[in-house]
């Protein structure tokens, strides 16, 4: 835009030079020639009239030879006036070739008029005159005053108009030169409004690209730093994804030991096969277990964990589950229950039971030996059941306390106490709070830990925002 | 003549297949369920031998275990015994264990799980044989 601005005032700037330049032109060619020949025709004319007046003094003076050479004056002054007036004509008809506006035109036609109007009086002029030198050859001598006056008559309508016809092409040139300075002062005011918008738009485009790259400097800032962010996230991710294959196979091989154990063994008869394929369907549903966690992690990613609500009795579910540990309890462990009075929730009772059993393997496997306890409140204003289970183990480690619950939070298996999977806590906060509820841990004041949970009582029709109202 | 073999698997399964197979064998066996049980039982028969010879011919110890990992329980066992025969037995790939390697030494070895039991007492019984001819 600002570019074709520029071109457009260097073009019309290059046009307007160049109509100045032509009218220069056309005043330098015109005026001083036809000023300069009017100027001689008018000094010719006069000397013309001084070699008439002359022939005639020295007629009366009777001196013939005076009268001759005054005579041959007067012709050769004719002829150069003649020579000269042809001159202008033939200058003035050139300039019709410049290419001239209307009005200058009209002036010079009216110059030629008028100098045709002259060249008609010269000639009558001369002819009068030559009439009286006739009349003098001939020895005629009277009746002449008239002529004579007639012919002074006309030269001082030749002078006279010649001087007016000088002043018509002074005002010619006047007039020419007022139009270059017009178109000048027209090109120059055109030029300045051009360039000087020209620079307001490239001021206010400046200013805006200005706007706009700082806009985009920001932009760019910003998406950086976000980029750099989730490269940092990616990378950390890429760290934990190679931990969870290490975790993953080490989960999956670590079942699978003891089931070609059993297998080796109950072949060379060293036990026998019943106490075999007890043993192996064990790995085998240890196998499930690992390979249901890595479903529910992936579904839980991928934001498809969904709950199959149902009615269910709480206190029933805890016994169901506590009982079926009691029965493989070490005799230095054991599991106390404290349960309100049963009630009956509305919750996904796979998962919550999912969440209670890893709560109690977590318990189970810190502590060597006392308690666990396992407590369930329920409170019916507020809407809510809270599940307690405590251990009196060694307690969770400070570094990993804050991150409890976080994916593959445990030791990893290249530090020291490594432990688990690292997914059954955080399987159990996203099925709890999928339920609109909330878990937490912490150290006992003397030994041990406690998980607690709460969930609704009653199915919250907005869980997640019920979650997000607790935690905040 | 039998060898005296200190095994610690949290696997409880594992830990009685190793007793089961290595006693049919007429070794004697002490299974560890987890890394802290492990030390203790080490030191509870260091202290019972008096002896300069190391308590056990040979400590089997599972990587991952509860209390202490398997690392830990060797370099526990490495300081009161700097000579003591170690094989790890780990379901991780050998990739996982290159950084452990590198306070490893030569009386220590990793199998790699799943292996069979018997493929286990041959390894022991073998290299055993070797270290006494030399």
């Amino acid at each position: 835009m600002i570019i074709m601005m520029l071109g457009l005032a260097l073009f019309l700037n290059a046009f307007t030079t160049y109509t100045i330049t032509n009218q220069m032109n056309v005043l330098s060619d015109l005026n001083m020639p036809v000023g300069q020949g009017i100027t001689r025709a008018y000094a010719i004319q006069q000397m013309q009239e001084h070699s008439f007046e002359d022939t005639i003094t020295y007629q009366k003076l009777s001196s013939q030879k005076n009268y001759e050479i005054s005579k041959i004056q007067f012709e050769s002054y004719d002829n150069e006036w003649n020579y000269e007036v042809k001159k202008i004509h033939d200058l003035a008809d050139t300039f019709l070739n410049y290419g001239l506006n209307d009005d200058t035109i009209k002036d010079l036609t009216v110059m030629s008029a008028n100098l045709n109007e002259i060249e008609s009086i010269h000639l009558e002029y001369t002819q009068k005159a030559n009439q009286i030198f006739y009349a003098y050859d001939n020895g005629q001598t009277n009746d002449l005053t008239s002529v004579v006056t007639a012919v002074k008559a006309q030269h001082n309508q030749i002078s006279l108009k010649t001087i007016l016809l000088n002043d018509e092409v002074q005002k010619l040139t006047d007039s020419l030169n007022a139009g270059v300075e017009e178109s000048k002062q027209k090109s120059f005011t055109l030029q300045m409004i051009i360039i000087v918008s020209t620079g307001i738009m490239s001021l206010a485009l400046g200013y805006f690209l200005n706007l706009i790259n700082k806009d985009l400097v920001h932009e760019v800032i910003k998406k950086t730093r976000s980029l750099q962010k989730a490269n940092r996230k990616l990378e950390r991710m890429n760290v934990l994804k190679d931990d969870f294959i290490n975790i993953a196979s080490h989960e999956l091989k670590s079942p699978l030991h003891p089931i070609y154990g059993f297998v080796e063994l109950a072949r060379n008869g060293d036990i026998g096969s019943e106490e075999a394929f007890a043993g192996i369907s064990k790995q085998a549903r240890q196998l499930e277990e690992v390979a249901n966690r890595i479903l529910d992690m992936s579904r839980i990613d991928n934001g498809i964990l969904h709950l199959s609500y149902e009615k269910f009795n709480l206190n029933d579910s805890l016994m169901e589950i506590i009982s079926s540990y009691r029965l493989n309890l070490d005799k230095k462990i054991k599991i106390e229950t404290r349960l309100e009075k049963g009630i009956d929730i509305e919750a996904d009772r796979v998962r919550i039971g999912q969440v209670i059993r890893n709560l109690i393997n977590n318990a189970l496997k810190f502590t060597e030996k006392g308690d666990v306890e396992v407590t369930m409140q329920h409170n019916i204003q507020k809407n809510f059941v809270e599940v307690t289970i405590s251990d009196c183990g060694s307690g969770i480690h400070p570094d990993i306390l804050p991150n409890l619950f976080n994916k593959f939070i445990t030791k990893g298996p290249k530090t020291e106490s490594w432990n688990g999977n690292g997914l059954g806590l955080y399987l159990s906060r996203e099925i709890i709070n999928a339920h609109g509820g909330h878990i937490f841990a912490y150290n006992n004041k003397d030994v041990g830990a406690t998980f607690k949970f709460t969930i609704p009582i009653m199915r919250h029709l907005n869980a997640k925002e019920l979650h997000q109202k607790i935690m905040n | 003549m039998g060898l005296h073999i200190l095994a610690a698997d949290d696997n409880e399964f594992a830990g009685l297949q190793y007793k089961k197979v290595f006693e049919k064998h007429q070794h004697d066996i002490t299974v560890a369920k987890d890394g802290e049980a492990c030390v203790e039982a080490y030191k509870k028969r260091l202290e019972e031998t008096h002896s300069d010879a190391n308590p056990f011919n040979v400590v089997l110890l599972d990587f991952v275990m509860p209390k202490k990992n398997g690392v830990r329980v060797a370099k526990e066992i490495l300081e009161l015994r700097p000579h003591q025969k170690i094989i790890f037995v780990s379901a991780f790939g050998n990739g996982i264990l290159d950084d452990a390697a590198v306070f490893l030494k030569d009386d220590v070895e990793i199998i790699q799980k799943p292996f069979s039991l018997e493929f286990l007492v041959n390894k022991i019984e073998s290299g055993y044989a070797l270290k006494n001819m030399r």
